[in-house]
This record gives C-alpha cells, structure tokens and sequence, in this order.
C-alpha cells in the first residue's frame, strides 16, 4: 500500500505540475482539496483522467469523487479495490 | 485630443527582460520552459499556479506580473483594461491537447491542457492575478501592428471604458517566444521616462 501511495504522490506531482512539491511533503491522510494542497477544479477533473489513465479506473459520479480524492490514503485504497494495474 | 501616455513598458525576448529600457534579466537557461521558470524564481513570483499555465499564459502573466510589480495604480478595478495581440494564438497548447486525442486507442484528453487552447485565457490569468475586471481583448494579427493597438486602446480611453490599460504584443510557439507590453495612463507628464501613447513611439520602443 505505502508503495502505491509513493506513486500517486510523484503521479499527481506530475500531472498537476506541482512545481516545489516533492512526495514527501504531501502528507498521506491530509486533504488534496481546500486547506490541504490547494487543488482546484481541474485538478480534479485531471485525477479523474489519472485514475483511468494509470488505474483503468472510470469514475463516472462527481460525488463519489469527492469521496476518492480526499487524501491520498482514500484514493489508493480506491485503486486497491478498483484497479487493474 | 486624448493625452495617453505609455508610463512603463516592458519585452521579454532573446532570454531577457527589460523593463523601461533597463535590463532587469538573463537567462542561463536555453529553453523557453526553463527561462520562465528561471525568470519566475529569479523575481520571487510565489504564485504556484504559474506552473500550471502553458506556455502562452506564462509569457504574458510575467510579462504583466514584471511591469506593473511595485506600481501603485489608483484605478478602479473595473476600469484596468488588457488589450493584447498575438500571432500564433495558442497553437502550441492546441497541438499539444490535439496530441492528447489523435490516438484513439490511447485517448486521454488532459484538462488541464484544454484549458488553455485559447489565448484570452492568457488575459483571464493575468486579470485573476492582478484583480483587474476592465475590457480585454486579445487579437490574432500576422505581427506586431503599433497602429492597431493605438486605435484599438484609445478608443478605450475616449469612451471611458478603461482608466488605465495594459497593451502590446505576446507570442510563442514552440521555442519562439517575443513580449512587448505597455502600460498606457492618462494625463500622465510627459518625461525622459515618459512617451505618448503614439504608434511611432510604440514602434520605437519594441524595435
């Protein structure tokens, strides 16, 4: 599980151009939204393209992303159980 | 008979930055990418979401972030205007996102990238950051047009659109890159600093 967590930190450091973030700044169980990294709505929209693209993972409703996207904890536990890579 | 004056100016071009004929920067760096992100850490920007911009938006985001830092603009929000031309609009970024979608096989379109296929966006960021809510326009011309601009911006000041306005040229595609900006104010002394709002003077400036 820490392994998948390392990789979505660098993944979403990546795809969300986080410049001055490196994967250990980013705390596990702390919010990716709001007070946590700042992210906004297309931050989201582009986690969502992460998930499929990376996870083959299709989140078809808003509100179960809100869900997915709390920390980086709620999103590899997700992939845990919905993934295929 | 408007008295429009250009106040600061400013081109980043040729890995430099000059701002009213001072040289504030070199780059090291070679490619476009890496000059802006040079030039951002060199002036102690701090805002994150430059790095999210393409390449368009970064140009003029420091472009306007580097002209009017430390200039006090007693204007009202509403009355800061941003009229600027360009020549390749946004095609590197439309490339880019085209790029992202010509593979049906592998078709991930980034947000992110789409954002930005248009090059008033590059007007949006400069605005959220400065707070300016004025006209803006951005205007896909063949090259740089003094004329154009001056028509176009005074006529902004004749009709009490704007009170204060940024204005001239930004492009790029791919690794070509060219700014020319000004800031244009009203009843503004005349000084070895200070030129009127003039085609000539705009050609003069950016030559």
């Amino acid at each position: 599980m820490e392994a998948l967590e390392q990789k979505l930190k660098q993944q979403i450091i990546e795809a969300l151009n986080l410049e001055d973030i490196e994967p250990e700044d980013i705390e596990s169980d702390a919010p990716l939204f709001g007070d946590g990294l700042g992210l906004d709505s297309i931050d989201a929209l582009e986690l969502i393209v992460l998930l499929e693209k990376h996870y083959g993972i299709k989140v078809e409703d808003p509100k179960e992303g809100k869900k997915i996207f709390e920390s980086i904890n709620t999103m590899a536990a997700y992939i845990k159980e919905h993934g295929k890579a | 008979m408007q008295n429009l004056t250009i106040t600061n100016w400013i081109s980043i071009r040729s890995k430099e930055i000059t701002k009213n004929g001072e040289r504030l920067f070199q780059a090291q760096e070679d490619s476009f990418g890496k000059i802006m992100k040079e030039a951002y850490r060199h002036f102690k920007v701090g805002y994150p979401k430059f790095f999210k911009m393409d390449k368009l938006s970064k140009l003029g985001f420091l472009s306007a972030e580097l002209l009017v830092r430390d200039l006090e603009l007693p204007y009202p929000a509403e009355k800061m205007g941003v009229i600027l031309q360009n020549g390749h609009t946004t095609l590197d970024t439309d490339t880019k996102h085209w790029e992202s979608i010509a593979d049906k096989d592998n078709y991930f379109p980034s947000p992110a990238v789409f954002v930005y296929t248009l090059p008033n966006v590059m007007i949006g960021e400069i605005c959220i950051r400065q707070g300016w809510q004025g006209e803006n326009t951005c205007y896909q011309l063949p090259h740089f047009d003094a004329q154009q601009l001056e028509q176009t911006v005074s006529v902004l000041f004749a009709e009490k659109k704007v009170d204060c306005c940024l204005a001239g040229w930004v492009d790029q595609n791919a690794e070509e890159y060219s700014a020319y900006v000004v800031l244009v104010e009203k009843n503004k002394d005349i000084s070895k600093d200070n030129s009127s709002f003039i085609s000539q003077n705009l050609e003069q400036l950016f030559k």
